[in-house]
């Protein structure tokens, strides 16, 4: 059966990103409070008001997502559209596979090197992680590699070890 | 302040530890404030777990220096290479690179640093003037005021802190419903832990925090190519100490600027930015003629009245939050983070039990302002070199410092897995415009509204409304709540005419 015009804007406007998050927290609410079900009255009772206003919030958010995308304009509130958020730079806002690539990239690499910590130890893993790092910022000059992982190496060394006393992870071979 | 106890916090104060960590946060907040993309508030959240191995009032004196000093770092950037190193700097910039175009931009940096020295100290001063009367009213405060303390703390922060309210409170809901997770302590029940027994003990707040405000900002950064690198700052040219005269010219609008700031500081949830943007206005407002036709074109008044009301805020900033527990900012609540992980609790008992703590603290944050002053002006030339570092060497710098930080909290993988955690969603939800510092104030003050209200219901003996209503103190915040519910489009509302005023202001003159 072929989609209707206003069934495929109100599914567009689902996919919008602020419809994705309250649709999310919806999802959330629901799914939290379904885990409150075995606990105690006293106990859910905190958790289920917390819950319900989420629950709340995310239905108002999808509502006006909708509403917005149906109107042509953004889902923002128009009185604080243009409010700079305090003292924080903002992320892009878009979704597109060019622009999430380097983020979702620098997160595998993060965690490869904190998955390492735990197997080779503190000092190698970030050694390895620097350079790989630095490596995929584009950063080639050996100089300037061979500077930052002895430098960042050498001030966790002093302020953490030596200064803290912080048992850093010493892997398998430790 | 007794002879006792000022004699008490000065001896707190002047130790080695102490002064060594105001200046690293001094130096180190520059720093951070002048290197577009990273912000005060993400290396206070950062550098949090050093504090840890310090005494009390190095820790905090620390964290507050660089609160400041990063206030003031933005103003290098903005300055140098038009683009401000946080928000808070944005109206430093309309003048401040004119005057960098025109060859002065070493005066335009020493008259920053002096008027944000100076917007400094007077928000210091005020906050030790204002700080200990305001906290003796957190000392009548019981169960049912700590409640509505926390959801007014909530209210402002959620509705200044996003453009977008409901947003604003989505986030700060989510960090009640995170506050939840682990062993209810009064039922001893296990809450949202799905069998795991890391869960059982909650979320900690240090491995949040440096996942919301720290990795994230690395993902944000990340889209820019991992970031390619910052603009060239033009170099450093022309005399840098501002004349007699050009003093003169600027102390009545650095006297009015911090007075605005400080006024602005203190309202709950208003930040820097407002603070600069009125007090750039009112700098122009009250000039005139060549005076007035000079802002925008390279004002050293204009740099003057955006430096000094944005350091301004800092101070006052800092004055909910220690009193009532209520952060002014960011900022202020990864620094109230920070309070509480070395035990002191905002309210009455940092003025009474702590005081000599926390005085030490205070005059901690006065000194930082005169050590700012005094470094940037004779380091200019060297905190210029920090707008040139690429992103590209930062990044990784920033996420291994991230990482030994977290597990340097409790020596635990775990606390790293959740700051990752934290770190995704964050990003995530920075993504769809969900700023984070409601939510850290959401983990804050969970259990504190949690336990209020529960404690209110055995007291309400079954009628809440009627007990609160009986209540002065809690009809005093719920009034304010409704007040705070009304706040958020007015202030939208200044900030979008301030900065259009200022914008179309420009274009006449550029015309």
């Amino acid at each position: 059966m072929p989609v209707e015009p206003d069934e495929r804007s109100r599914t567009t406007a689902l996919r919008s990103p602020d419809a994705v998050l309250g649709l999310s927290l919806i999802a959330i609410s629901v799914v939290f409070l379904a885990c409150t079900l075995p606990l105690s009255a006293a106990a859910a009772a905190w958790p289920r008001a917390v819950l319900a206003l989420l629950l709340f919030l995310g239905a108002a958010i999808t509502v006006r997502a909708v509403r917005a995308a149906a109107a042509g304009r953004p889902a923002a509130e128009p009185a604080a559209a243009d409010a700079v958020p305090d003292e924080e730079e903002g992320a892009s806002g878009e979704w597109s596979p060019a622009v999430l690539r380097r983020p979702a990239l620098t997160m595998l690499i993060v965690i490869g090197y904190v998955a390492l910590l735990d197997v080779i130890g503190f000092f190698p893993a970030t050694v390895l992680y620097l350079v790989g790092h630095l490596w995929f910022g584009g950063s080639r000059d050996l100089r300037v590699v061979a500077g930052v992982t002895a430098g960042l190496c050498g001030l966790v060394y002093l302020l953490f070890v030596h200064e803290l006393s912080v048992p850093l992870p010493t892997g398998l071979f430790g | 302040m007794d002879t006792q106890l000022l004699l008490s916090a000065l001896d707190n104060l002047f130790t080695w530890e102490v002064m060594l960590a105001i200046t690293a946060g001094v130096v180190g907040g520059i720093i951070i404030g002048a290197l577009p993309g990273l912000s005060g508030t993400m290396g206070i959240a950062l550098l949090i777990p050093i504090t840890f191995g310090m005494d009390a009032v190095a820790g905090l004196s620390m964290l507050a220096a660089i609160y400041a000093a990063a206030t003031y770092g933005g103003s290098v950037s903005a300055i140098l290479i038009n683009t401000p190193g946080t928000p808070a700097a944005a109206a430093t910039a309309l003048d401040g690179y004119q005057l960098t175009l025109q060859g002065k931009g070493a005066k335009a940096l020493a008259v920053s640093a002096i008027a944000s020295m100076v917007g400094g100290l007077v928000s210091a001063f005020a906050l030790l003037l204002l700080a200990p009367p305001l906290a003796q009213v957190s000392l009548a405060f019981s169960a049912p005021e700590y409640f509505l303390i926390a959801v007014f703390g909530l209210l402002i922060i959620g509705s200044l802190a996003a453009g977008s309210l409901l947003k604003g409170f989505a986030a700060g809901t989510l960090g009640l419903l995170v506050a939840t997770i682990g062993i209810d302590i009064l039922t001893g029940f296990p809450r949202f832990t799905f069998g795991t027994t890391a869960l059982q003990s909650g979320i900690e707040l240090v491995p949040a925090l440096i996942g919301l405000f720290s990795l994230s900002q690395v993902l944000v950064l990340a889209e820019g190519r991992g970031g390619g690198g910052t603009a060239m700052a033009h170099a450093l040219k022309g005399r840098a100490l501002p004349t007699l005269r050009e003093l003169k010219r600027i102390t009545a609008t650095i006297a009015r600027s911090s007075g605005i700031g400080v006024f602005v500081g203190v309202l709950p949830g208003a930040g820097g930015d407002i603070g600069s943007w009125i007090g750039y206005n009112e700098a122009k407002r009250f000039s005139k003629g060549a005076d007035r036709e000079e802002f925008g074109k390279g004002s050293l008044k204009g740099v003057a009245a955006a430096e000094a009301a944005n350091n301004a805020v800092t101070g006052g900033a800092m004055v909910p939050m220690l009193t009532l527990g209520i952060p002014g900012s960011s900022a202020t609540a990864v620094i109230m983070g920070g309070l509480l992980i070395h035990g002191m609790q905002p309210g009455g008992r940092l003025f009474t039990e702590q005081a000599d703590t926390t005085y030490a603290i205070m005059l901690g944050f006065l000194l930082a302002n005169v050590l700012m002053g005094v470094l940037a002006i004779a380091g200019a030339r060297y905190f210029v070199l920090a707008t040139r570092v690429p992103m590209k060497v930062l990044v990784p710098i920033i996420v291994a410092l991230c990482v030994v930080g977290t597990y340097a909290v409790n020596n635990s993988m775990a606390d790293v897995w959740v700051m990752i955690v934290f770190g995704v969603i964050g990003y995530l939800l920075r993504k769809v415009g969900v700023p984070p510092a409601p939510i850290v104030l959401g983990l804050i003050l969970g259990a504190l509204a949690e336990k209020g209200l529960r404690q209110s219901f055995v007291m309400a003996q079954g009628d809440l409304i009627g007990y609160y209503l009986s209540r002065p103190l809690s009809v005093v915040l719920l009034l304010l709540i409704v007040l705070s519910l009304a706040a958020p489009p007015l202030a939208a509302r200044m900030r979008r005419r301030m900065a259009a005023q200022a914008a179309t202001a420009k274009e006449r003159e550029d015309a």
